[in-house]
């Protein structure tokens, strides 16, 4: 539940409403998007890391902040990096293939009521340590399911909602994360492909590659948080977790979302709050005063060293479901295609070759004899590659945990 | 017999007649007898037995009547007799004419020099010829001027002609007839001629001989002019009704020198009237914003809700309407001001020397006050604007005793919203509304009764889910009671509350209702003793009783799972005992010596934690928790606080003042925003929380030039202020249970050049300030947590070094009249994003230390145009029109910076209120 609930006037336009300004207030103010610039830059360690209670390779992620101009964070590479508990034990953790991300070298759950401390050494020699944390139980998730809804800007879609609840009134606190996979279906699709040889000729092979359905799957890139604190029981009841427009191509067919509720301590909950405050909501009247916010992992060697991040650990649960476009709109909606832009066209024989090689073309059909050729028209009807090959949206594997 | 008629053809005639005649012999006698008789009889007597004819106007000779025994007498010694007790002389002409005039002479002959090039006939008078005191011609003044200008003859002209005369009088208050004292009465020509009356209202001023104007001038009276000509001697009593409208205006007047003489430095009057020609937003006369222009007072910015006075927090002002505190003096973020302008009276802001009866807070005093309710007849004054409506009745119950004056104020936008069916404007809408009911009763000469109520309330709604309300409301109660000329008491009575109001209506099983509210119940008796002439005494007693409800949230509907949840309420009493000193030294020497003794306890019922002494306040480090009973004190901080003040004058119009000041503050707008918001809390000092204090020195040097055409003033200040409250980044302030825990308490350090330059007087008029100043903050610790900025000095978030100000009016016409304001400002401070990191996919951004980056200046100018109905005298309401642009350049002055996370992504925004150039019409009204 959020108490304070300002949200951005945020016209794209400053709007002259002359003739209207008794009628609306807000009118007269105007918003616009701004090009950033960093001022100041410094470079500061950040830190994401979450041990949970599943028996899994525990995961720490390690980057720095980055000037607004640049594309990425910069991983933090070859750093030593050990999560040690009360009881003595010390984890090991080593970079995995993608930089700054470094994984347990064995299996283990956080146990409830444990403390642990996450200790950080930097290739450069500065050292990092965490606030004792403790596993406390949690909750898990109750249920989660779909609903047709209309959001607050009156757009059709579907609602993906969860219930929880903790009899025992300890949770509380809970931050949400939820990885999406949906299939994709080719608009159009045809047995043979176009295939250039060894002897630089264009032919047509029957296909070995699956190019008609295909899958993806994305992780969320926001912070969901939830708080019952306030409630009179520990209970989440229709949190929504995701909202998908009618209109979007990924409920287009078959959707699956795995929904991960992660119990965590008030602490971290502050911590992301406000990080959510100083990024999300704001009102044009009041703006929220900003700054750095201080996480539970400090420099050993210096106080004043700004380090970014809350070291968390937190009861995991999660959640899938699947649900296709029919199963929720049933009064004759359409679903979305995601390819758009399919006419099928016959392009000069001469540019074939290069159409090909750049993957921008795939063969649909030949023409008949009956429709020959006018000027500058080869052989053969195409259309574009992502209207034929599905892996222009996703990845022809069947993810394992796919049902139909 | 002819009689004439008009003032205009008398004057004709007379000047036809004195060019062309010449004396006549006197042969013939008569004989009359009269006894009692009316004088018009008696010169009917004489036009039926006499061939003279008689010229003269019949108001001369009202009431007037003659006695006598006239034995074959001339005509001359008749009428010589007869008009010697009156103001009357005659002159015959040959062919048996007899005119009549009041007051003046008729000669046959024109002094030297009446036609003159240039000079006027007044100056001519000043300038008399050496042995021949040049006779009294009265010329009618240039008829472009409209203004009615009563004349007034005194005395007889005689021969035997002085340069200068005296005139004397008696001045009463129409209302009361109680007299005027200490009223000005000046020469309007030059005002180095001038005097007061005495405690009887009598005065006595010595004139030159001929047309003078006159100026009868005093604070709270209207000001009266008259054109008086003097023959001889005489006398000139009359009553002068209250001034209603023109407080300000008179104020300016009758406080000639006020700037240069009144011992404290850093007060300020707003001229009410004059604010009429400031111009508008959106149509609304707003005497707040008009402060806002004056030196050393700020806003952090348009939308933003109260005021910074030389460095201080928005919370350090105490806003006094009728002595009855007023907690959000604003509606809509502060664009509009809600206090109404038709029925205030007067506003003084204290801002350096404080009076020792204030206390409670540590920048600055805005004294409002309604003005009286017309006790004469019924009245109104109203405004139709674009976004509100306004209308203002006053209402006499008992004639020169008791009347009521009701003021309200609604704003018709959510009307013209549901005529219109536009999508986009569903989800948002604001309204507000004020009423204020003044009611003024005087029992007799020395006791009056005075009673103000006051409500307000906005609603807005900016997102489709939650409604957002505020109101406050007042009443005080003042008995003023006269004990002899020299100690006059008080008692005021009053209670003012605060609360807001959050309604969540949103998808979800969680809509509730959130609620703060502030109440204070203040009891304060004051005196005023004068006990010499040297020495003024203000002296009293105050006791405030405070009750807040920190906030109470409840579910708003069964379905409902929020908590029925209620932060215990906090009480505190707050007192204080003040003596104050306005001790004249010697003429060009003033002291004003204050001194208040302010205490402060929290009482119970309460639940206060203790923490641990040298450890930062958390939850880890509470060591007890204590328990108090009702009205338990909890725990008491009194101290001592001086305002001394001191004005030495080098010449009448040129002087010095210092002053020294010091203040607690017991109650704290607890914010995390950049900006005040409606939904900021007030809390109490309690066991945790200590009082605020701030000291402040200042020193000021004040011109006026000119013959008080222009003042000029510089002024200084350093203040020092400790505990000022402020909280750790991302802190969470409403419904917390134990909110110490999110608060820091620092430094603060402000210093400041003030300069203004008025002119007060003439066509052109308005005046220009500049400010230079700066307000620092310090956050330190041995904590790190508890640091802000390292623990170093740091501009506060209202820190805009250069502020500069122009208001300017010019009188077109006595109709047409055009203002504008230019304002600049140096950009306020914010805390800028300095990189972005990654954490869950998402990217959020850094930031600098706090306020290490300041937005754009602000700079603005605005125009408007007053236009006066006609003015006719029997016209059912006068009125007038304004038509002002606000924000003419169409600068896009940024509000706020902000950042916002989309998709990941992260995305800068600028916000500003009026970045358009606004126009509006407003019709004023008044009967």
């Amino acid at each position: 539940m959020k108490i304070e609930n300002y949200k951005i006037l945020r016209n794209s336009k400053c709007i002259i409403a002359i003739l209207f300004i008794a009628v609306n207030l807000n009118f007269l103010s105007c918003t616009e998007e701004i090009d950033l610039q960093t001022e100041t830059f410094e470079s500061a360690l950040v830190v994401h890391a979450s041990l949970t209670n599943q028996n899994i390779f525990q995961k720490v992620i390690l980057s720095r902040t980055f000037a607004f101009e640049d594309d990425g964070p910069p991983p933090e590479s070859n750093a030593e990096v050990t999560i040690t508990d009360d009881s003595g034990v010390t984890y090991e953790f080593a970079e995995s293939d993608i930089a700054g991300t470094y994984f347990s070298s064995s299996t283990f759950p956080a146990i409830v009521g444990r403390q642990y401390t996450l200790n950080i050494t930097t290739a450069n020699g500065r050292n990092y340590q965490s606030a004792a944390v403790t596993l406390r139980a949690g909750t898990e998730i109750g249920q989660v399911y779909t609903e047709r809804t209309v959001n607050a800007q009156n757009i059709d879609g579907v609602s993906i909602f969860l219930d929880s609840y903790d009899a025992s009134n300890n949770s509380k606190y809970y931050r949400f994360e939820y990885e999406e996979t949906y299939k994709i279906v080719s608009r159009f699709s045809s047995v043979q492909t176009f295939n250039i040889n060894s002897n630089n000729q264009i032919e047509l092979v029957f296909k070995t590659d699956e190019e008609v359905v295909c899958y993806n799957t994305v992780s969320s890139n926001n912070l969901a948080l939830a708080n019952t604190s306030n409630l009179g029981e520990d209970r989440l009841a229709r949190f929504s977790v995701r909202f998908l427009d009618a209109r979007s191509p990924k409920i287009g067919n078959r959707y699956s979302i795995l929904v991960r509720q992660f119990v965590i301590s008030r602490e971290a909950y502050n911590f992301y709050e406000t990080l959510q405050n100083f990024s999300g909501s704001e009102s044009l009247f009041s703006q929220v005063q900003p700054g750095f916010i201080v996480g539970n992992i400090q420099s050993t060697q210096s106080s004043t060293e700004n380090v970014i991040g809350f070291f968390d650990v937190a009861t995991v649960s999660e959640k899938r479901i699947f649900f296709n476009f029919g199963d929720i709109f049933t009064d004759g909606t359409l679903p979305q295609p995601f390819a758009g832009g399919c006419e099928v066209s016959r392009p000069p024989f001469l540019s074939l070759f290069s159409l090909i090689e750049n993957n921008a073309i795939r063969y649909y059909f030949t023409a008949s004899d009956d429709d020959p050729p006018e000027f500058n028209e080869g052989p053969y009807y195409v259309l574009p590659q992502q209207c034929i090959d599905c892996r222009a949206f996703g990845s022809n594997i069947v993810p394992d945990f796919w049902q139909e | 017999m002819i009689k004439i008629k008009t003032r205009h053809s008398i004057f004709l005639i007379l000047f036809v007649f004195s060019i062309s005649a010449s004396f006549a012999q006197e042969t013939l006698t008569y004989t009359f007898q009269f006894e009692n008789t009316p004088l018009k009889d008696a010169i009917r007597t004489f036009e039926d037995k006499t061939n003279y004819r008689f010229f003269y106007l019949d108001e001369w000779f009202v009431d007037t009547k003659v006695d006598g025994e006239f034995n074959d007498q001339t005509v001359s010694v008749v009428l010589e007799s007869i008009f010697k007790n009156t103001l009357l002389n005659f002159y015959i002409t040959d062919d048996d004419k007899v005119i009549i005039t009041q007051n003046s002479i008729i000669y046959n002959e024109l002094p030297e020099g009446f036609f003159p090039r240039k000079d006027s006939v007044v100056a001519q008078i000043t300038k008399p010829k050496n042995q021949n005191v040049a006779p009294v011609f009265y010329q009618k003044e240039n008829p472009k001027k409209r203004k009615f200008v009563q004349t007034i003859r005194i005395g007889k002209e005689t021969d035997n002609r002085q340069r200068t005369y005296i005139l004397s009088g008696n001045l009463r208050n129409a209302v009361t007839g109680q007299p005027l004292t200490n009223l000005a009465v000046v020469l309007n020509t030059n005002s180095t001629v001038g005097t007061t009356t005495d405690d009887q209202g009598n005065y006595k001023i010595t004139l030159p001989s001929g047309t003078n104007l006159v100026d009868f001038k005093l604070l709270g009276m209207e000001s009266v002019t008259k054109r008086i000509v003097l023959y001889n001697n005489g006398t000139l009593n009359f009553s002068i009704n209250e001034d209603y409208e023109q407080l300000g205006e008179v104020l300016i007047a009758a406080d000639r020198n006020k700037n240069v003489e009144d011992a404290k430095t850093g007060a300020e009057t707003i001229d009410v009237k004059a604010i009429k020609n400031i111009p508008l937003v959106l149509g609304e006369r707003d005497i707040l914003k008009v402060a806002a222009l004056l030196p050393g007072i700020s806003k952090a910015g348009e939308g933003a809700t109260g005021f910074n006075v030389r460095g201080g927090k928005e919370d350090q002002n105490l806003i006094l309407l009728d002595d009855a505190v007023i907690y959000n003096p604003s509606h809509f973020f502060g664009i509009f001001s809600a206090i109404n302008p038709f029925t205030t009276g007067s506003v003084d802001i204290y801002k350096g020397s404080i009076p020792a009866e204030y206390g409670g807070r540590l920048s600055s005093v805005f004294d409002l006050k309604t003005r009286d309710a017309n006790t004469q007849k019924f009245s109104g004054e109203g405004s139709v604007g674009p976004v509100t409506g306004n209308l203002a009745l006053e209402v006499p119950l008992s004639k020169d005793k008791a009347a009521i004056m009701i003021g309200a104020r609604a704003t018709y936008s959510d009307y013209i919203l549901k005529l219109l069916d536009e999508e986009s404007l569903k989800n948002s809408n604001a309204s507000f509304y004020d009423a204020i009911v003044k009611y003024n009763y005087k029992i007799n000469d020395n006791n009056d009764i005075k009673a103000t109520a006051y409500y307000s309330k906005d609603k807005y709604r900016i997102t489709s889910d939650s409604i957002f309300s505020y109101s406050n409301s007042l009443f005080s109660l003042a008995y003023n009671h006269r004990f002899s000329d020299n100690t006059k008491s008080t008692l005021i009575i009053s209670n003012s509350q605060y609360n807001f109001n959050i309604d969540f209506d949103g998808q979800t099983n969680t809509d509730f209702d959130l609620g703060y509210k502030i109440n204070e119940s203040q009891l304060k008796l004051k005196f005023d003793t004068k006990i010499n002439k040297k020495n003024a005494f203000n002296y009293g007693i105050q006791g405030k009783l405070y009750n807040v409800e920190p906030g109470t949230i409840k579910p708003k509907n069964p379905e409902s799972i929020v908590l029925n949840r209620t932060i215990p309420k906090e009480k505190a009493f707050e007192g204080g005992i003040f003596l104050e000193d306005e001790f004249k030294v010697s003429d060009k020497f003033q002291v004003n010596a204050g001194f208040r003794l302010s205490f402060f306890s929290a009482l119970g019922p309460a639940n206060q934690r203790q923490y641990a002494d040298g450890l930062p306040i958390t939850d880890a480090t509470v060591i007890d928790s204590l328990n108090f009973g009702n009205n338990e004190n909890i725990k008491t901080y009194a101290g001592p606080e001086a305002r001394v003040s001191f004005r030495y004058s080098f010449t009448p119009t040129f002087s010095v003042k210092a002053g020294y000041n010091n203040a607690y503050q017991y109650i704290h707008t607890l914010s995390n925003n950049t900006t005040v918001a409606p939904t900021d809390t007030y809390k109490l000092s309690d066991f945790n929380i200590e009082p605020e204090r701030a000291s402040q020195y200042s020193l000021g040097f004040y011109k006026n030039l000119e013959n008080d055409m222009y003042e000029l003033s510089l002024e200084g200040y350093y203040k020092k202020s400790k505990n000022i409250l402020d909280f750790k980044t991302g802190a969470n302030l409403l419904l917390n249970d134990n909110v110490e825990t999110e608060l820091l308490q620092g430094e603060g350090k402000a210093y400041g050049v003030e300069v203004l330059l008025k002119k007060n007087k003439g066509k052109f008029n308005g005046w220009l300030s500049y400010t230079y100043s700066r307000a620092l903050l310090k956050l330190d610790s041995p904590f790190p947590e508890d640091k802000v900025n390292n623990g170093d000095f740091f501009p506060s978030n209202y820190d805009k070094p250069h502020d500069f100000n122009i208001i300017a009016n010019y009188k077109l016409t006595q109709r047409f009249s055009l203002s504008g304001n230019f304002a600049y400002q140096t950009g306020r401070p914010i805390t800028y994003p300095t990189g972005s990191f990654v954490i869950n996919n998402s990217e959020f951004v850094t930031y600098s230390d706090r306020n290490a980056f300041r937005i754009p200046d602000y700079y603005r100018l605005d125009l408007s145009l007053n236009i006066e109905g006609n003015h006719k005298l029997k016209k059912l309401a006068h009125s007038f029109w304004t038509i002002s642009v606000y924000n003419v350049l169409g600068r896009n002055n940024p509000y706020s910076v902000f950042f916002v996370v989309e998709n990941g992504q992260v995305k800068a925004f600028q916000s500003s209120i009026f970045s358009v150039p606004v126009p509006t019409i407003t019709y004023n009204f008044k009967f």
